[in-house]
């Protein structure tokens, strides 16, 4: 019987997550299938290159993925997550928002009024105190796009991206991100707006649209290197105001 | 089909260079950014151009190899702002490697299958990139601790010499315009930095340090997307020269700037502006007449950007997730595509078809997978096929752990894959993925067909009449006796009249050095802008010391 020459490597590592592990064992399985099909007198070196696709076909593709989302859906409970708002309008079946089921951080030992806290991207004059809007749709960008982005307002984004707030992002006062580091895209892009943004923000509780908030902008910005080990600067808060 | 073999120093050469190539991978993507974006499927896309790269780079390059070197590519690069830049040449090696390592990991292929084109791609990077980065004289910015200078003196003294200084006016058109061309540059982009690049930094002594910015592919071009949406942006390649006081400057392998202090704007002291591509012979002046044209330069073409962005949101808020998926890895896919410009042998529709070996994959690289495939190869590096041998520490995460204090547990013996030596004396394996070459490639676009035409210094052309100008494209720069002459040269040879010579080409267009040929020190810079009625850069640079005190 044939068999593949990379089913059985001497060394291996787990996958990080069960997707992936169903995904790779799902492949695996269709390519061995097909060796079995083809017979033991057809050489490895005859199919690899085959643009007949033997050892994975499309068919074969859609198999494989039918196969694992519905494994997935058993073991895991729930929808793939998606990061793209047009996977979920098209898929619902399949999909739902990563950002949408954004677990909050588990810290206990928040200080009093303080709501969250980020890396700063670079440091501003002073802080800044102003009004949440969460601006997560597309069609929103659409529609401040048309009426333009109130004064005051800090905007509460889940998308380390720099294209979903494109056309509005230097009509913002602050942006809170809850997501990337300070080498995203949207750092790259509001520092040379000079736009104030924290990145990566763990959140005590979600913010609202409307609530008061004064960001820390004016902390030193976080160290690059941090990344690769080095010091790692105070993070930046987040703090209620008013209520 | 081809019976290229591999000797044992070609193979122990090839491993050298595939392994750097990872670890210089590995250290950059640990802190790429945007992993998923709301407006763009950015995984599925970066996932699965991957395999396009895999099956179509080879014998794409290979057409474009046949009328010019690598080499030639390399200083023709250097020599403009195209979309041929540090970061696209970094993809189009990786690119098609990561596509080798999907594919491995996938049970599809082994180390050794296909080597001929392995050792093509891999030799033709690195011939390409030792062109372009002649005068640092390394292939990865990393390996110069991120700085990543290009531009030899010639282009440098240009630069330095013309270069406005930044009035309060100057310095905030200058600074909005970066704003928004790189705010536009990610949106044409499909949220990536591919038309992104920069150079430098170079010093002007003190406490001023020179470097490029290069926004491309911004007017009607290959993209499909931008006909009738980036019309009116009349360059499609711009390159700002940017002089900035006590700013440190780190440039990486993916051509992006990173600044201490990260606000560096109210630094900036110097700005210039050129357009250029592969069929201009060096950087053409843009605005450059005089300080308050090149402001008023910048505030038209950011008005002109900002409206072309609105417009092109709408154009890709309209589009279906399988249409931004081919879009973004046409994106990527493009990394390659200006050798095969150069060449005059383009084909629109050879770069927008995906392959249907790549549309097998459509269905399994989802959302969530690609992510997680994304991290299993480039971030954590785990799975079945990802270990070496026990004993194997991998230099960037081994790194990471001891720069943090050996905190938690050793990183696993993950790496990635190299050739096997018993190639040396076991052939059964592959030469090439296409044996037939382009000819049994299959595949379709399902994106709007391209209808604008392409834009260039020189004008907006059509298919036909880019690759006759590329083929007919020479400059003297590239040619004997200036060709040969490099920094090296020079040193000692400044004096010959061919150094002259290619120097006064250099300088044709300056306003302010032409015809001053190649004895120029960065001394007589300061002196000929003074006697122009310019502040010399050491002035301004004392100015500003006596101001912050």
């Amino acid at each position: 019987m044939p068999e593949n020459p990379l089913a059985e490597p001497k060394w291996t590592l787990p996958e990080s997550t069960e997707l992936a592990r169903l995904t790779r064992e799902a492949m695996f399985a269709a390519v061995q299938v097909n060796l079995e099909r083809l017979g033991p007198e057809k050489r490895w070196a005859e199919l690899v290159n085959d643009p007949a696709m033997p050892l994975l076909s499309a068919e074969d593709g859609k198999r494989v993925a039918q196969l694992v989302f519905a494994q997935f859906q058993e073991i895991e409970g729930r929808k793939l997550y998606a990061g793209c708002e047009i996977a979920v309008k098209e898929r619902p079946d399949l999909y739902v928002l990563r950002s949408a089921v954004q677990e909050l951080e588990p810290r206990t030992d928040w200080p009093e009024g303080v709501l969250g806290d980020g890396d700063n991207v670079f440091q501003a004059s002073e802080d800044v105190e102003g009004t949440v809007m969460v601006v997560r749709e597309v069609s929103q960008v659409d529609q401040l796009m048309r009426e333009g982005v109130p004064d005051e307002t800090i905007a509460v984004i889940d998308d380390a991206g720099g294209t979903m707030t494109a056309p509005i992002l230097e009509e913002f006062t602050g942006v809170v991100c809850l997501a990337g580091t300070v080498r995203s895209h949207l750092a790259i892009i509001s520092r040379e707006m000079g736009v104030p943004v924290l990145m990566g923000v763990r959140l005590r509780r979600n913010l609202e649209t409307g609530e008061r908030v004064r960001v820390q902008y004016s902390v030193e910005g976080q160290n690059v290197d941090a990344y690769f080990g080095d010091e790692i600067k105070p993070r930046a808060e987040i703090v209620g105001v008013g209520s | 089909m081809s019976e290229w073999r591999i000797d044992e120093e070609q193979l122990l050469q090839l491993n050298a260079r595939l392994q750097r190539t990872d670890d210089v991978l590995i250290h950059n993507c640990l802190t790429r950014t945007a992993q998923e974006s709301k407006l763009f499927p950015i995984m599925p896309y970066l996932m699965m151009c991957f395999f396009d790269a895999y099956y179509r780079f080879p014998d794409l390059l290979r057409t474009a190899t046949a009328r010019i070197t690598p080499e030639e590519i390399g200083h023709r690069a250097r020599e403009s702002g195209c979309n041929l830049s540090k970061l696209t040449m970094w993809g189009t090696l990786n690119f098609y490697l990561n596509g080798r390592t999907s594919l491995i990991k996938a049970g599809l292929l082994r180390p050794e299958d296909n080597l001929e084109d392995l050792w093509f791609m891999v030799d033709y990077h690195h011939r390409v990139m030792r062109a372009y980065q002649r005068a640092s004289a390394q292939v990865w910015t990393l390996d110069s601790w991120d700085i990543a200078q290009s531009h030899e003196e010639r282009t440098l003294q240009v630069f330095e010499a013309d270069a406005f200084e930044a009035d309060d006016s100057l310095r905030s058109a200058a600074t909005r315009f970066v704003a928004a061309a790189t705010q536009y540059n990610f949106l044409v982009h499909c949220e990536s930095r591919v038309g992104l690049q920069a150079s430098g930094p170079y010093s002007l002594g003190d406490q001023l340090l020179m470097h490029t910015r290069d926004f491309l592919n911004m007017s009607e071009c290959d993209f499909s997307w931008l006909d009738g949406v980036g019309t009116d942006v009349p360059y499609n390649n711009l390159t700002m020269v940017l002089i900035t006081n006590r700013v440190g400057i780190e440039i990486t392998d993916w051509g992006t700037p990173y600044t201490s202090p990260e606000n560096y704007q109210e630094r900036i002291v110097g700005v210039g502006l050129y357009s250029s591509d592969y069929l201009t012979d060096g950087y053409v002046p843009v605005g450059m007449d005089s300080q308050t044209d090149l402001a008023d330069t910048l505030r038209a073409l950011t008005d002109q950007i900002r409206r072309a962005t609105r417009r092109l949101y709408g154009r890709f808020a309209e589009m279906s997730f399988d249409q931004m998926v081919e879009a973004g890895i046409y994106v990527y896919f493009q990394a390659a595509a200006d050798a095969v410009h150069m060449a005059g042998e383009y084909s629109q529709i050879e770069w927008e078809t995906i392959d249907d070996r790549t549309r097998r994959f459509w269905p399994i690289y989802n959302e969530e997978y690609s992510l997680d495939a994304y991290i299993a190869n480039f971030g954590v590096v785990d799975g079945m096929q990802s270990s070496d041998s026990e004993y194997y520490l991998h230099p960037v995460s081994y790194g990471v752990w001891r720069r943090g204090g050996g905190a938690g547990p050793l990183p696993g013996p993950a790496r990635g894959f190299t050739v096997p030596a018993h190639v040396l004396a076991d052939h059964g394996y592959t030469q090439r993925v296409n044996a037939d070459g382009l000819d049994s490639v299959a595949g379709y676009s399902s994106l709007p067909p391209k209808s604008g035409g392409y834009t260039f210094t020189c004008g907006r052309l059509d298919e036909d009449e880019m690759n006759e100008r590329a083929r007919a494209f020479t400059t003297p720069v590239l040619e004997e006796p200036w060709r040969g002459l490099d920094h090296a040269s020079i040193k000692y040879r400044w004096r010959d009249p061919e150094v002259e010579g290619l120097y006064r080409h250099s300088q044709r267009r300056s306003r302010l050095v032409q015809g001053r040929g190649s004895s120029l020190r960065r001394t007589d810079l300061e002196r000929i802008r003074d006697e122009a009625g310019e502040a010399p850069w050491s002035r301004i640079a004392a100015g500003a010391a006596e101001a912050s005190r």
